[in-house]
């Protein structure tokens, strides 16, 4: 209850602010239109039930990319932490994949797979699969040595040491990584849609920029904090049940 | 008490960081009877671990030989308790117990029953469904003693396994052990660096000095099996602790 009231105070506070602000200082609706404007065309957009196919396209985009991104990403921190060949031969290239810029790569991608849901796949992938892999690679550590040991002892077999041991164990790692992987999921489907797509979030927002209808902008980009915060929220949720 | 294992002859050289050929263990004998208790004692250093980790099969990479009466089959025959209780925390107590069990895919009701009859031996079997995070460390190594002996295995290799406990907490499971082979009459090897320790759990102690880890003395601990806090404070307990401190130096 307590929580809640502090979330209210906060969004009331923001706002408060801006809505006070827009009225002081009389900035410009095409600028900053006032929270009632915003909160109008968001109603609009609901209304009219242009919302909906929007922010599924985006959300399904958004869960794929991440489930694919996440197997990828555990795949190749499994390999990487089982064998030295693997993990010298691969570094150098998932390094100066991580390294570069991912907006850099984006037109890239349109180019070469075309205007299509592949590129804005391959896009999620990419900057969905590091993250879990390092998870991986840190939570396939954490397994103390001694553990390591019984698990030789009791002649566990690969496939049973790896379900009973080192799953479990790398699990916080794990969500740690799925934490940081979800948002990086929604900045590449947002990113995927602001460079190539005729659907979702990404495509609002362009529409109420070059439509000069800031308030859409505005409404498109508080939706999009919705769905991170929703996200979010699901993999700490996952976490916090664990712990119980 | 028929062999149960003897050890002849070994020894263990490895390569250094630098390249330099360490000798860790050298003409190593020592012979255990089934049923026995033998401690390993020794300064840091004079290899008992790496013994006990050859006889437990972790490490093959040795001279001499290692020979058993009937050897050990993979995840049944040898329970191994380490310094630190090494539970998985996720699984309850009962589960981390029947860990081996598990391994062994034996769901039967004998094991079940087991498991029940190890943690009401180790004290444990009001906390069966807790988390190891809610016992103490006592309980903790009491619980990894009794998940070394869920699948009954012909002999129990401990490792400093009170090294990492309060005095009193020590002594305590010191006697829990003694009832634990009562009950048992397990073969043991315990590996310490406790006189105290060796004098009052075992039947022979063998003595270790290092670089180059050797055995230099194996003697029989002159008291009854039947021991209990009292035996502490018997002029034979402190002679021959004594004695060992000595031997040590």
């Amino acid at each position: 209850m307590s929580r809640l009231l502090r979330t209210l105070g906060y969004v009331a506070v923001i706002v408060g602010g801006w809505s006070l602000y827009v009225r002081v200082a009389d900035v410009p609706a095409y600028l900053l239109p006032a929270p009632e404007e915003v909160l109008g065309a968001l109603a609009t957009l609901v209304g009219e039930g242009e919302l909906r196919p929007h922010l599924s396209y985006t959300a399904r985009n958004i869960v794929l990319g991440f489930a694919g991104g996440s197997l990828i990403g555990i795949a190749l921190g499994w390999g990487l932490w089982s064998s030295r060949l693997l993990r010298e031969l691969l570094n150098p290239y998932l390094v100066l994949l991580q390294a570069a810029p991912k907006i850099a790569v984006a037109p890239l991608l349109v180019l070469w797979f075309g205007l299509s849901l592949t590129s804005q796949y391959v896009l999620i992938l990419l900057l969905v699969f590091f993250p879990m892999m390092a998870a991986t690679m840190m939570g396939l550590r954490d397994v103390p040595a001694d553990v390591a040991t019984l698990g030789r002892l009791l002649n566990l077999s690969r496939p049973r040491y790896l379900f009973t041991i080192q799953i479990p164990a790398a699990t916080p790692a794990l969500l740690a990584g799925a934490k940081i992987a979800v948002i990086d999921a929604m900045t590449g489907a947002f990113l995927a849609e602001y460079l190539s797509a005729q659907r979702g979030l990404g495509y609002l927002m362009i529409l109420g920029n070059t439509s000069n209808d800031t308030p859409l902008l505005i409404a498109a980009v508080l939706v999009t904090v919705l769905v991170g915060l929703t996200g979010f929220g699901l993999v700490s949720l996952v976490e916090k049940l664990r712990r119980i | 008490m028929g062999e149960l294992l003897s050890v002849r002859e070994v020894g263990k050289t490895y390569t250094g960081a630098k390249g330099q050929q360490v000798t860790a263990l050298a003409d190593v004998d020592l012979d255990v009877a089934e049923g026995e208790v033998v401690a390993l004692i020794g300064p840091s250093g004079c290899g008992k671990s790496t013994l006990l980790r050859m006889i437990a099969g972790l490490d093959g990479a040795f001279d001499g030989e290692l020979t058993w009466t009937k050897p050990p089959r993979p995840g049944k025959d040898i329970g191994f308790v380490f310094q630190e209780p090494a539970l998985l925390p996720w699984r309850s107590v009962e589960r981390n117990v029947s860990l081996g069990l598990e391994a062994l895919r034996d769901n039967s009701s004998e094991a079940r029953q087991r498991v029940r009859d190890l943690l009401e031996l180790v004290g444990l079997a009001d906390f069966a469904q807790c988390f190891p995070k809610e016992l103490s460390g006592g309980m903790r190594q009491r619980a990894a003693i009794a998940r070394a002996l869920a699948y009954d295995p012909r002999i129990l290799l401990m490792d400093e396994p009170f090294g990492a406990l309060d005095a009193i907490t020590r002594d305590r499971l010191h006697d829990d052990l003694l009832r634990i082979w009562e009950a048992t009459r397990k073969t043991i090897i315990l590996v310490t660096h406790s006189v105290e320790e060796a004098t009052y759990l075992a039947d022979r102690v063998a003595v270790m000095s290092a670089r180059p880890g050797r055995i230099k003395a194996v003697h029989h601990v002159p008291l009854d099996r039947d021991r209990d806090p009292s035996t502490r404070r018997l002029p034979q307990f402190a002679e021959f602790a004594g004695m060992l401190r000595q031997e040590l130096e």
